[in-house]
């Protein structure tokens, strides 16, 4: 029985190389050294995915003790629904966020440009 | 001798930018020390502060006549983190003395049209007329390890707050508006507390704390924070831990300050059922 010989030289062969066992391998993390060798087909590999700023509600929700009751958390001086910034993208048909951001904050920072664009225009 | 545990916030909104400028206490704060009488004893002493901007690091200073020097005093810097919020920028138990009567000032160098705020802890050794009951770490710790009748008694109680939308406090809530669990005649110790967003600062209040503010500034990191009243009380082998007694729940409100207008924020507050009343 002959090993398995690596595509590059260089790279050891790892335990297990070579085995089938007739079920589809899942791609499995490749040790940095290895990922710094040449890729025949590193270029054909790479996917490219749209990210999307969505905002939208947290939908997040406390107790009431007052009503009894679970209800949306809205924002105590203006009433709306907590909202949220979310970096979305699509990978293998699922939705996955990716990180989301406060939208207080965000709109803050917003107000703050938008003024000083007016007082600089000024 | 009665002690005292609180904080002054201070803020400004849109800010001119490009050199210091004079923030404004936010409601039921001072930044005046309280007058004991003694003007070459420490009234008290800062023991924390806290410095956000809504969009740009910035620069902050604390100073009066008797604080640092009369120019820029205690002068630092804060980074500036969208999702962060704010940072604690003092020493952990390097405590500064502040003196009877005197007046402190608090600026920020930052960009024009940002939104700042800047805060401190203050503890007073002696203050006149305090009904603050505050506990010291060996006695929570023990009451948590033991627990009561063989049962552990650590619960956290979650209450929605929204900071101010303007860069002051916002609205009060009660103790008990979202959570009501904690079990009547028993005193428990406040140990620390976690957020689902940083908030530059909380504030708890009620008859148990004299009615003044004791502060919780909500780091993004929740560990920071989960046993903040424990690490204050233990750095300082001293009295810092809030006892609220669970009758009071009612009229024990909590409340929130942040120059970024977060919005409402779910805050869970760790408490310790103390197996007997504490006597503080």
């Amino acid at each position: 029985m002959s090993e398995a010989q690596p595509e590059n030289p260089n790279q050891a062969v790892q335990p297990g190389a070579g085995e089938t066992t007739g079920q589809p391998q899942a791609p499995q993390p490749q040790p940095a050294a290895a990922q710094q060798q040449p890729q025949q087909q590193s270029s054909d590999s790479a996917q490219t995915f749209s990210v999307s700023l969505v905002k939208r509600p947290t939908g997040d929700v406390h107790w009431n003790v007052a009503r009894g009751v679970w209800e949306t958390i809205t924002h105590a001086e203006t009433g709306e629904p907590t909202q949220e910034y979310a970096l979305v993208t699509t990978i293998d048909g699922v939705e996955v966020t990716l990180e989301t951001y406060n939208a207080g904050r965000l709109e803050t920072i917003v107000r703050s440009q938008q003024q000083a664009q007016q007082q600089s225009e000024a | 001798m009665a002690s005292l545990l609180t904080c002054t916030n201070a803020f400004k909104q849109s800010l001119s930018g490009g050199s210091f400028e004079a923030l404004s206490a936010a409601t039921k704060d001072s930044l005046q020390i309280v007058s004991t009488g003694d003007p070459n004893t420490p009234a008290g002493w800062i023991e924390e502060v806290w410095a956000s901007n809504s969009a740009h690091k910035m620069e902050w200073d604390i100073f009066s006549q008797r604080f640092g020097d009369n120019q820029n005093g205690l002068r630092g810097e804060a980074m500036f983190n969208a999702a962060r919020s704010f940072q604690l920028t003092f020493p952990r138990t390097l405590d500064v003395p502040v003196w009877s009567a005197d007046t402190l000032n608090v600026q920020v160098n930052g960009t024009a049209s940002d939104n700042a705020n800047v805060g401190y802890q203050i503890y007073y050794q002696n203050f006149q007329g305090s009904e603050q009951r505050l506990a010291p770490y060996g006695l929570v710790e023990q009451a948590v390890k033991t627990g009561i009748a063989g049962n552990s008694r650590v619960l956290g109680i979650e209450v929605t707050v929204t900071p101010g939308s303007t860069g002051n406090y916002g609205t009060a809530v009660a103790l008990n508006a979202n959570d009501d669990r904690l079990q009547a005649d028993y005193d428990y110790a406040l140990i620390g507390y976690t957020s689902d967003l940083p908030v530059m600062c909380f504030g708890i209040s009620g008859p148990d704390t004299g009615q003044y503010r004791i502060p919780m500034p909500a780091h993004w990191d929740n560990r920071h924070t989960a046993d903040w009243f424990l690490q204050q009380s233990r750095w300082r082998q001293g009295n810092r831990v809030p006892v609220i007694n669970a009758n009071n729940k009612g009229q024990t409100f909590i409340d929130g300050i942040d120059p970024g207008n977060p919005g409402a924020t779910k805050l869970a507050l760790y408490f310790a059922q103390l197996p007997s009343k504490f006597q503080g």
